[in-house]
């Protein structure tokens, strides 16, 4: 019984605050426009991180060791010398790269087939790369470099891991970064909401006073103002739902196409269904704690008098 | 049994005025009296008292058997619930219709529009406003706004009917309409508690009066 009512209750509330809404939704579009702003820009920081993190996880996290072999070396010397490789015991693998494959790859990729023509002959070395066995880690990684980089025939060694773990370094720093961000704007939200709550309880000062008068409860008065300001977070996520929407339907194409460059088959990832929803719950419910926060300073203040 | 009583009231105000030095007060269900008194005699704190907008400083105001100086502010609506209140001002809400400001405490009180309807139209047409529900009271005259107030203060029928100079803003024979009004409420058996200077008005409706005077309270028509 008491719950019916109280759903009652709640209904009529929600129904008269969306009237309201709808009364001046000028002036609300104002606040519901910044909070918006505020909600899409942590939102789009934390996606670009997460689609940052699935390229490089596309990436073979694991060490690679690319070796440049002198320029005089013939291709069955180098065949050999791979052969020779893939047989040492710290190696899980090794793949060699002619001269004219690695000049077709990089036509093929940088479409400078032109350039490549005025070239009398093929200025790229051989190259052979080496993939350690996984269980050795970085320090067998480097131990296996050293070695191969004695080896006869090998001009130059090169390990391919710093960078990998300089980028995910960067990504864990830019997660912290969105973090601080997403807390600092959360606050900005909770400002600007308890802002035009505070101005909707001055501007029904003479309303509360009556109804308080006239025998309403503390919380009859505050619940049309906690839903105010919790619509007008609500209203904040989804405008922010769509910015995300729309600047990644500008985007996807550039990227599709920026991946392709890469031989890559990345596609850029938009917001998912649950992560918008708790978009739109995080949005809610800091409207709701703006609100309420509003209401605990500012409605104990008005007695009638 | 008395439904409400003053017993030795005093009330300070921050500053060091004193509003009513020594109160004593009993009215009984169903009956009416009206308070006179200059400006400043300590009118508008008795009713503040009885409404619980100030707390007494000593003294006891007893009401439907609670000792209002005693109550908790969340019991306040509570108790507010009981009485209704007609203010010189009306204090009505200007952007909401005859009938939502007259429904308000019924709302409030928890009960749905449609329930509220009809008791609504009761009080409209017991102060003769049926047929005005949707206008909104800028439209109305200062009577008519008056009546307004009047249907709003007794729609939830109250014990206690309390009126701050209800006839303050209007004309003789108006006034004497609401007065009329009053009389009616009070023999269905609420009690009324009129506070009002018009001294002619006041002894024309030969009802009991007190006269409240530099913050005491003296029985009859004293000056």
């Amino acid at each position: 019984m008491i719950g019916a009512r109280w759903l009652r209750e709640h209904l009529d509330v929600l129904v008269e605050t969306l009237q309201r809404l709808r009364q001046d939704w000028l002036e609300q579009l104002l606040s519901v426009a910044v909070i918006g702003i505020s909600l899409a820009l942590p939102a789009a920081a934390y996606l670009a991180v997460e689609n940052s993190r699935s390229v490089a996880e596309s990436w073979d996290g694991s060490p690679r060791i690319s070796l440049y072999l002198d320029a005089g070396l013939s291709v069955e010397k180098a065949r050999a010398l791979t052969g020779k490789i893939d047989e040492m015991e710290r190696v899980d693998g090794a793949r060699f790269i002619s001269q004219s494959e690695g000049l077709a790859s990089l036509e093929q990729r940088m479409q400078i087939s032109d350039v490549i023509g005025f070239l009398e002959k093929n200025p790229l070395p051989h190259v052979i790369e080496v993939t350690p066995v996984k269980t050795g880690g970085d320090t067998l990684a480097e131990e296996l470099l050293a070695e191969l980089g004695q080896m006869a025939g090998v001009e130059r060694a090169r390990l391919d891991l710093a960078w990998v773990k300089r980028f995910f370094a960067l990504l864990e720093l830019a997660q912290r970064l969105v973090l601080v961000l997403a807390a600092a704007l959360g606050v900005a939200v909770l400002l600007v909401v308890g802002n035009t709550v505070r101005l909707a309880i001055s501007s029904r000062r003479t309303e509360i006073e009556v109804c308080k008068l006239v025998g309403a409860s503390d919380a009859y008065v505050s619940r049309p103002l906690l839903y105010y300001g919790a619509m007008q977070g609500f209203l904040g996520a989804v405008l922010a739902w769509l910015l995300l929407l729309l600047t990644g339907g500008l985007l996807s194409a550039r990227v599709e196409r920026l991946a392709q460059l890469y031989e890559s088959s990345f596609q850029l990832n938009g917001l998912g269904f649950q992560d918008g929803l708790v978009l739109l719950l995080g949005g809610t419910l800091l409207g709701l704690a703006g609100a309420a926060l509003a209401v605990a300073r500012e409605l104990r203040a008005i007695q009638p008098a | 049994m008395a439904l409400l009583q003053f017993s030795q009231v005093y009330k300070r105000y921050p500053g060091g005025k004193d509003a009513l030095k020594g109160v004593d007060f009993s009215l009984d269900a169903g009956e009416m009296t009206f308070i006179t008194g200059h400006s400043g005699a300590g009118k508008s704190t008795f009713l503040k008292l009885i409404a619980a907008m100030e707390k007494p400083t000593r003294g006891g105001v007893l009401f439907d058997h609670r000792n209002l100086a005693r109550l908790r502010r969340g019991q306040i609506p509570e108790l507010r619930r009981k009485l209704g209140i007609i203010f010189q001002d009306y204090k009505l809400l200007h952007d909401r219709t005859v009938f939502d400001n007259v429904a308000l405490p019924l709302l409030i009180a928890g009960l749905r529009r449609q329930e509220a309807a009809k008791r609504v139209r009761a009080a409209l047409d017991k102060v003769g406003l049926l047929g005005k529900e949707r206008l909104l009271p800028v439209t109305l005259s200062g009577g008519e706004q008056q009546r307004v107030g009047i249907a709003r203060a007794v729609v939830h029928r109250p014990k206690l009917l309390l009126a701050d100079e209800p006839t303050g803003n209007l004309d003789p024979a108006l006034s004497a309409e609401i007065m009329d009004i009053f009389v009616e409420f009070q023999r269905v058996g609420v009690a009324v508690l009129v506070v009002s200077h018009d001294l002619p008005l006041v002894k024309a409706m030969g009802c009991r009066t007190v006269a409240l005077s530099d913050g005491r309270l003296i029985e009859g028509l004293s000056a």
